[in-house]
């Protein structure tokens, strides 16, 4: 058996586990050199998955594909992986947490996603999504001090389980309709299967799917663990799973349903453009409404789910092509507000919206590059944002589906709303007087710069990614 | 009526409402005891598909190795028994676990569903089924270690994380290093 065409996950989780066998034997002192050792895995891999073939050649009895979607997905992991670990030392040392461990985790989760990302084969997709959502169930609880970490990583577990079910369930009847676990060949046959006296049983099992990505990505009707869990959880995990988690579910709907129910495309076409119409208002309505600016953002990842989801409900090449492009899009903003979250709550800056009083005069650069993420997460142009909602504005109407792209155009009205009132509270409200000193760490300045060199960039040059999303989309409507 | 299907509708019975029962149960060990009769149900149902592997995996593994750490989680724990709340108002009554209706229809259903698939489901299958091996441990070891060799390894590393995880997360000194 030849294992080359797994060289990136092999080498990050065999970090992950130097990561723990090595802990033990690190001191409190030295363990920024675990952190260090994280990011050189990362590297390391994100070096190997250049060297991998990307020409859409099947290996390992038909497990994993290697074709430009998964170098795509790999790179998209490991650099939020790396802007996250960046912004994690910083944050674990404050707060007197194991480096190792976390990082270990971390490893492990990242191993998990890009399993699912090359899978070929509804087994291999599977046990890389509970690789993930294991150790993200331990990630959200890590802070052990804290009970509402505990309590969000139990509402974490309770629900991911229940999806997991859920979508185990959806997989043996997939697997008792056609016979197969292979992804290329599920939609003919599952097709084939329609004409059946079972043919309901279609329906039920393309449902139990939906349903139970829809909770692992947090759609609309099923995202109500969210705010729970993205508020109780460390901040940089929350960033790593709103990125991370988020893009392995699409990465999954991309490969389960995209590609692998392709032939029925028409019918749940129109399920997740309902289901993304759906999300988007629910998202943006009730993140006007919210104090904590964690929370607030949960919501607000709600609601760019849904946007991201028309991209997929059109089924097209383009409507991938620009879910893609949104995702990269989607990463820098996210990453870089999380960034500067996680600078300010370094000295116990509260995480209130209130708290947030006054940071244009106090320091206007953090306060400037948040709002720059804003703008992103707006669409306003100029920012990656904006072209990513341009792209799948285009692609709806493309896809005939004209009032998915008044859906986005109006929520993204909506969502001003919110982030418009963190904006005034951090350049109009005056600096409460008992404002401590905030200081960021290297770490976290760096993947601070780093996100918002992305954001621009999207925005100012989006050819290159551009045809890099859609390259990358090539083979996945057959 | 022949003898196989008798035996699959006991058997199914059995599971069926040992599986109502791990939910409905007041006393958690005696939710534990029915989820035992569960899994031994569902491996007597495996040895009724000619899958003798499973079947064996199923009460070893199951019935066997699981239900002691579950037996063991529950001392450990020193959990005290689940006290139910009185069910309130009709709704209430409907929903409540152990007296209300919809568990129960629940379960009828799915019962009902499992004998229905197995009453028409012999000659129409969708596809053709895989021929039965004639010896399936051999053709299971070939399918996991040949075919889903990647899932087989990616499965030792989500255990280690949750070998790991279970210790980070039940470690007593609370949080701080040494």
């Amino acid at each position: 058996m030849d294992f080359g065409a797994v060289w990136p996950e092999i080498i990050l989780a065999g970090v992950g586990m130097l990561l723990v066998l090595l802990d033990p034997f690190v001191g409190a002192k030295r363990q920024r050199a675990l952190g260090y050792l994280a990011v050189g895995g990362i590297v390391a891999a994100g070096i190997a998955t250049l060297f991998e073939p990307r020409t859409g050649e099947v290996a390992l009895a038909g497990m994993v594909i290697l074709d430009p979607l998964s170098l795509f997905f790999r790179l998209l992991f490991l650099s939020a992986a790396l802007l996250v670990t960046l912004f994690s030392f910083g944050f674990l040392q404050e707060r007197d947490q194991d480096v190792g461990e976390f990082m270990a985790l971390l490893c492990f989760a990242t191993t998990g996603a890009m399993v699912m990302a090359i899978s070929w084969d509804i087994i291999s997709l599977y046990v890389g999504l509970e690789l993930l959502s294991i150790s993200s169930y331990i990630l959200v609880a890590f802070l052990r001090d804290e009970r509402r970490s505990h309590e969000a990583g139990l509402k974490y577990l309770l629900n991911g389980a229940l999806a997991s079910a859920l979508l185990l369930f959806g997989l043996s009847l997939i697997y008792g309709l056609t016979g197969t676990t292979a992804i290329p060949v599920l939609g003919r046959q599952l097709a084939a299967a329609l004409g059946h006296p079972y043919g309901g049983i279609v329906w039920l099992a393309v449902g139990l799917v939906l349903a139970a990505l829809a909770f692992k990505i947090a759609a609309a009707p099923f995202h109500l663990w969210a705010p729970d869990a993205y508020e109780g959880a460390p901040t940089p995990v929350t960033g790593y799973l709103m990125v991370v988690a988020e893009s392995a579910g699409f990465a999954a709907l991309i490969r389960l349903v995209s590609t692998g129910m392709g032939p029925l495309s028409t019918e749940w076409g129109i399920w997740l453009a309902g289901l993304a119409i759906l999300t988007m208002t629910v998202g943006n309505v009730t993140a006007l409404w919210q104090q904590n600016i964690k929370r607030m953002l949960a919501y607000s990842s709600v609601a760019q789910v849904g946007y991201i989801l028309a991209g997929i409900a059109v089924a097209t090449r383009g409507g991938v092509g620009s879910t893609l492009f949104y995702l990269i899009a989607y990463l820098f903003s996210t990453l870089g507000c999380f960034a500067v979250i996680i600078a300010l709550s370094a000295r116990g800056h509260g995480e209130q919206i209130a708290d947030y009083a006054g940071l244009g005069r106090r320091r206007p650069w953090l306060a400037g590059l948040l709002t720059l993420f804003f703008a992103s997460y707006v669409g306003i142009p100029a920012t990656a944002g904006f072209m990513g909602k341009l792209g799948l504005i285009g692609a709806a109407i493309h896809g005939d589906m004209a009032w998915l792209a008044v859906g986005i155009a109006v929520n993204s009205a909506i969502s001003i709303g919110y982030y418009w009132s963190v904006a005034r509270t951090m350049w109009i409200d005056p600096v409460p007087e008992a404002a401590g000193a905030i200081r960021a760490s290297a770490g976290g300045s760096i993947s601070l710069v780093l996100s918002a060199v992305g954001v621009v960039l999207l925005g100012l040059v989006p050819q290159m990614f551009f045809h890099l999303s859609q390259w990358a989309s090539a083979g996945v409507i057959r | 009526m022949n003898w196989p299907m008798v035996a699959f509708v006991v058997l199914g019975g059995i599971t069926v409402y040992s599986g109502w029962r791990v939910a409905t149960a007041p006393l958690v060990t005696h939710a534990a005891l029915f989820l035992a009769v569960t899994f031994a149900g569902v491996g007597g149902l495996f040895f009724l598909l000619q899958a003798d592997f499973l079947a064996a995996v199923q009460l070893l593994l199951y019935a066997g190795a699981v239900m002691t750490v579950v037996i063991f989680a529950i001392m450990l724990s020193e959990m005290k028994d689940i006290e139910e709340p009185r069910p309130r108002g009709w709704l209430g009554a409907l929903r409540s676990p152990s007296l209300g209706a919809l568990p129960f229809i629940g379960a009828v259903l799915l019962f009902a569903v499992m004998l229905v698939v197995y009453l028409r489901g012999a000659p129409a299958l969708p596809v053709t089924p895989l021929p039965a091996p004639t010896n399936s441990t051999v053709f299971i070891a070939g399918a996991l270690f040949k075919i889903y060799a990647l899932p087989f390894e990616v499965a030792s590393v989500l255990l280690l994380a949750a070998m790991i995880g279970a210790i980070i997360l039940t470690r007593v000194e609370g949080g701080r290093r040494r």
